[in-house]
């Protein structure tokens, strides 16, 4: 238990953040992570993260949905139970353009809050930066930027912020 | 205004901002004790649940029987109220989702609460649809699921499409939800775990996730909880459009009209923000959140429910004159049956409360004194009911052939069962009220942040 997870620096507010991660990146580190109370604009690309890619899985899930519940409605309709109700033509598509909608919704809200907890590994219940007393003190108010242990992060942050980082233990 | 400002301390630092906020809202959940008047209201509301229990209880042991409805009336109390409940149900989606895509920032304070809202109410109106079917033990008979008989649901029926849509509604409106409180959670996890509270921190912490504000998070995040907004918003219309439409593909004179879907959306809009209005406005002032859930929340959304409501009684217009235009003898008799036959007392309590009493929202002082505007909004409240009670009742008691009229009149046990849903909803609004952070501290937070920077009142 000797490790070390990162460094990880206070800051008081969204662009103090931004700018701290933006100095770090421009002196070579780039930073493990940030964490702030709400989304920082900016902030990914001073990270280095890319641009999520859910709103199109969720769009893949969402025609999954509709082409399923289209195509289950005509086998049944048209196929496996066919029915004459009132002389109405067994494919009357019209019909069954509800229940598409509501099935591309359900199986795009699914697939993207599902999604969501995956590509965030979440439930991870504990995770280093938890180590820091900060951190749970300022219970999701603070505003964090976690770099890599390194010479060079630690003359980074001596350097401009002396006094508001911790090493964070593994 | 007479509202309660933050104090100065809260304009010149950040931190005492969120302070002030997470007192009065994770405060609310982890440090408030136990009041008198939140066991007593939740006392009355256990009790009708517990009335609720024994309702469906007896109907399980005997069957429909037990309601007043007959043949012609089949839709009874229990449609009615199905009806209610999912209309009451749709502002919450209204104001989570469409005000979020219309960048409506107002609505920071109040959507958590009124989401939870859309959730109890859509857990109200789902048990009716069930308990009504006679034989609830097959409600699986509803879904397409492979069957020994080769049957399948009958995909050109809107009480079909209804079970995917309330189905849809529900799972949505959940997932929409616990995303939403997933970061706040976070808060309430980490704020009792600095207090020294661990059960409750290990409690919220699993729910919680593991959530730590990660950019990484946030970026995914944002983006999902965007769209799921983006999808509750169509949902929601197409909800209740398709409740509407279980009437008017029927012939029955006063549903056979193609005005039902925008006309029953409005009425859902403007009777769930009635809803919003009787919830908020006694919790704001027990839980002194008066500086978050400001005079102008409750303005606007009087507001809404006078645009609304407006778009209501014109239905009623159209419903009068379409009745005399078509010269369909059945549809005037309708007309006039509503007016003067024996359901007319019910018929004029609404009129009175959707059209009368809802001209009071145009005074500025009433949408300003909150004890005026929760009496409005509460017989805004009873005249939706009173409204589809009309559009049920009446139409079905007398149709074409006078051999086949009746009358209905409610059981004890129809009001038995209609007390208990009000019990259900209650009982998990007083539950939430304890348990989960009113307003979303994470939304919030940004708020009030962007609105300090911008030199206005936090």
């Amino acid at each position: 238990m000797n490790g070390i997870h990162g460094l990880l620096l206070q800051v008081d507010g969204p662009e103090e953040l931004l700018v701290a991660a933006k100095q770090a990146a421009a002196s070579g580190i780039t930073p493990l992570d940030a964490f702030s109370p709400f989304p920082v604009e900016d902030l990914t690309d001073a990270l280095g993260v890319a641009p999520s890619r859910l709103p199109w899985w969720m769009l893949a899930c969402g025609v999954t949905g509709a082409v399923t519940a289209f195509g289950v409605m005509t086998f049944a309709a048209v196929v496996h139970y066919p029915f004459n109700a009132g002389g109405r033509p067994y494919f009357s598509w019209p019909t069954m353009v509800p229940i598409t909608f509501e099935l591309a919704i359900l199986f795009a809200a699914l697939g993207g809050a599902i999604a969501l907890a995956v590509v965030n590994g979440l439930p991870r219940l504990h995770h280093p930066v938890f180590n820091d007393r900060r951190f749970s003190a300022a219970a999701q108010a603070g505003f964090f930027l976690l770099l890599p242990d390194s010479a060079a992060a630690r003359a980074f942050l001596d350097a401009g912020y002396a006094g508001a980082w911790k090493e964070v233990a593994e | 205004m007479n509202e309660r400002q933050p104090s100065p301390a809260a304009v010149t630092d950040e931190r005492p901002v969120f302070a002030a906020l997470d007192d009065a809202v994770a405060g609310a959940v982890l440090e408030r004790p136990l009041r008198r008047g939140w066991l007593f209201g939740f006392a009355v509301a256990f009790g009708l649940l517990m009335l609720l229990l024994v309702s469906v209880g007896w109907l399980f042991t005997k069957g429909v029987g037990i309601w007043g409805i007959n043949i012609p009336a089949g839709w009874g109390f229990a449609i009615i109220n199905f009806v209610w409940w999912i209309g009451i149900g749709h502002a919450g989606t209204f104001i989570s989702a469409i005000l979020l895509l219309l960048h409506q920032e107002w609505r920071t304070s109040i959507n958590r609460f009124t989401e939870a809202m859309t959730l109890f109410a859509v857990a109200c109106a789902g048990t009716f649809p069930l308990l009504h079917l006679g034989r609830p033990e097959y409600f699986y008979w509803l879904a397409p699921y492979p069957n020994t008989m080769g049957l399948w649901p009958q995909w050109r029926s809107p009480l079909v499409w209804d079970i995917f849509a309330v189905s849809t509604y529900a799972t949505v409106s959940l997932v929409f939800w616990y995303v939403g409180l997933v970061p706040d959670l976070g808060v309430l996890r980490d704020r009792a775990f600095s207090r020294g509270k661990l059960i409750r921190a290990r409690l919220f912490g699993i729910f919680a996730l593991g959530w730590r504000g990660s950019a990484r998070h946030w970026e995914h995040y944002q983006r999902v909880y965007l769209i799921l907004g983006g999808l509750a918003a169509p949902l929601v219309i197409s909800v209740h459009s398709i409740v509407g439409m279980d009437f008017a593909v029927s012939v029955v004179p006063g549903w056979h009209s193609t005005i039902f879907p925008p006309f029953f959306v409005a009425g859902a809009i403007y009777s769930g923000f009635a809803m919003v209005l009787t919830l908020l406005i006694p919790v704001r002032s027990a839980y002194r959140l008066q500086p978050y859930i400001t005079a102008a929340h409750l303005d606007k959304a009087a507001k809404v429910m006078l645009a609304t409501g407006t778009m209501v009684w014109f239905g009623y217009y159209c419903e009068l004159f379409m009745s005399w235009y078509s010269g369909d003898q059945f549809e005037r008799f309708l007309a006039w049956n509503r007016a003067a036959g024996p359901y007319a007392p019910a018929y004029w309590a609404l009129m009175i409360c959707n059209v009368l009493i809802l001209q009071a929202l145009w005074f500025h002082w009433v949408r300003a004194t909150p004890v005026v505007l929760f009496v409005v909004a509460i017989f805004c409240n009873i005249g939706m009911w009173l409204e589809r009670y009309v559009i049920i009742v009446v139409s079905l008691h007398r149709d074409f052939l006078p051999s086949s009229w009746g009358m209905y009149y409610p059981t004890i046990w129809d009001w038995t069962t209609f007390l208990g849903t009000l019990g259900l909803f209650f009982t998990l609004i007083f539950l939430f009220i304890r348990l989960v952070p009113m307003i979303s501290l994470s939304e919030m937070r940004e708020y009030l942040l962007e609105q300090r920077r911008k030199g206005g009142d936090p």
